[in-house]
């Protein structure tokens, strides 16, 4: 099983099973996951003031089923903590479970498709795995696409790129011009051809001014770091600092990257990089 | 990808199994080489526009192949295009030498078989009778 985080909560999944669609929104959205072949899990949020009746809605959506004729066999089901429902919706078994985070304020549903029959284990290893992050000394984790992330809490996710050997969490609040980028690269046998600390230098900004350049060795990892000094954009705007580190992880040969462009004298939480798990680069 | 509608309500029964059970196979009329630089270079045979009748002819001579030169992970994915290997076998062993997890491998690889069949390069045999 792979640990995800994903919009402060944390769950394992089967590890053949990938992060193919997702929301970045706080208040509504869905993460879609996939094993080779087809979708088999799909988790959607909701944020609301008040709990639910869970075991009521399950109930009410089967009365639905079952006078659409959608699903055969509809029945309730349940795990310790979470209601559901289960049953057969073409050649594949559907069971969905929902359940109401007081703390975090948000109904979560989790759907499994079984092309099969159903795995309650994995059912219940799940559903037993899910729980909330809560934000910790001002930083959030998130843990997706082989990047293990901690992004300062007040900077929401505003962009997330996803490309073969190329993903991109990118943290940004437009008002006060904060931003992280956190970034895992591959190919790069390929592409780089050049020293990592070239590669990040030529990632800065041209505006970039007074930049400092070193170099450190974290389990193994030998990791470039660069500290700078961003123009201000304006009379009235503050100048700000950007800070970079990059590193090429011997594991996995990827190269991971993480900026933050932040304004001078109003420090926020410093971001995190993780690519394995000896190797934590913090900014 | 960002989501877009419930899985659960329409992917049900959908699965992308038969997409990787194809096999692509390499246009029989391309003839391939190496250049210089070590890459592989593949001609088509065009098919003459129907415009082009004489006396156009005399005076305009459509080339007689196309040109495509593919770089190195084009290169790697036409090699391994000879009609027995199958999209899925492709894409694992794709994603097992560039180190990638398998949907990545999926995405690089069928982009470089849509682009190539597109083109007139491959062609796919689809298998009949696959979920």
């Amino acid at each position: 099983m792979r640990e995800w985080i994903w919009r402060g909560f944390r769950f394992n999944l089967p590890d053949d099973w990938e992060l193919l669609q997702f929301s970045r929104e706080q208040g509504i959205g869905r993460c879609a996951f996939a094993d080779r072949y087809q979708y088999r899990f799909e988790w959607s949020w909701r944020s609301v003031g008040r709990a639910p009746d869970i075991e009521r809605l399950m109930t009410d959506y089967r009365s639905k089923l079952v006078t659409e004729g959608t699903m055969t066999e509809p029945k309730l089901v349940a795990l310790p903590g979470w209601h559901g429902l289960a049953g057969k919706q073409g050649a594949a078994w559907i069971s969905r479970f929902g359940r109401f985070f007081d703390d975090a304020r948000c109904l979560a549903e989790l759907v499994f498709l079984w092309p099969g029959s159903r795995d309650r284990e994995i059912e219940r290893s799940v559903a037993a795995s899910f729980a909330p992050v809560p934000v910790q000394d001002g930083v959030q984790p998130w843990k997706a696409f082989g990047m293990a992330v901690e992004a300062p809490a007040a900077v929401p996710l505003s962009s997330c790129k996803v490309e073969p050997a190329h993903a991109a969490l990118t943290f940004s609040a437009t008002k006060r011009g904060d931003s992280c980028v956190f970034r895992r690269l591959g190919f790069a046998t390929v592409w780089l051809k050049e020293p990592v600390a070239d590669w990040l230098r030529r990632q800065a900004p041209r505006t970039v001014r007074d930049i400092a350049c070193t170099q450190e060795t974290r389990a193994g990892h030998a990791v470039s770091l660069l500290r700078g000094t961003l123009p201000r954009r304006g009379p009235f705007f503050p100048p700000r600092s950007y800070a970079a580190a990059a590193w090429q992880c011997p594991g996995d040969e990827r190269l991971y990257c993480v900026t933050q462009t932040q304004q001078k004298g109003k420090p926020a939480a410093a971001p995190a990089l993780s690519c394995c798990a000896g190797c934590e680069v913090r900014l | 990808m960002k989501a877009k509608r419930p899985v659960a309500r329409t992917a049900a029964d959908a699965s992308w199994r038969k997409m990787l059970d194809a096999r692509p196979v390499r246009n029989a009329a391309a003839r391939a080489e190496r250049n210089d630089e070590g890459r592989w270079e593949v001609r088509v045979p065009s098919k003459r526009p129907a415009y082009l009748v004489p006396p156009l002819t005399w005076m305009v001579r459509p080339p007689k192949h196309r040109l495509f030169v593919l770089d190195d992970l084009g290169g790697w994915v036409w090699e391994q295009c000879d009609g027995e290997r199958t999209v899925e076998a492709i894409v694992e062993a794709f994603s097992a030498v560039h180190r990638l997890t398998f949907h990545e491998g999926r995405v690089a690889v069928t982009g470089y078989l849509r682009d190539l069949i597109r083109r007139g390069v491959l062609a796919v045999a689809v298998p009949a009778n696959t979920g």
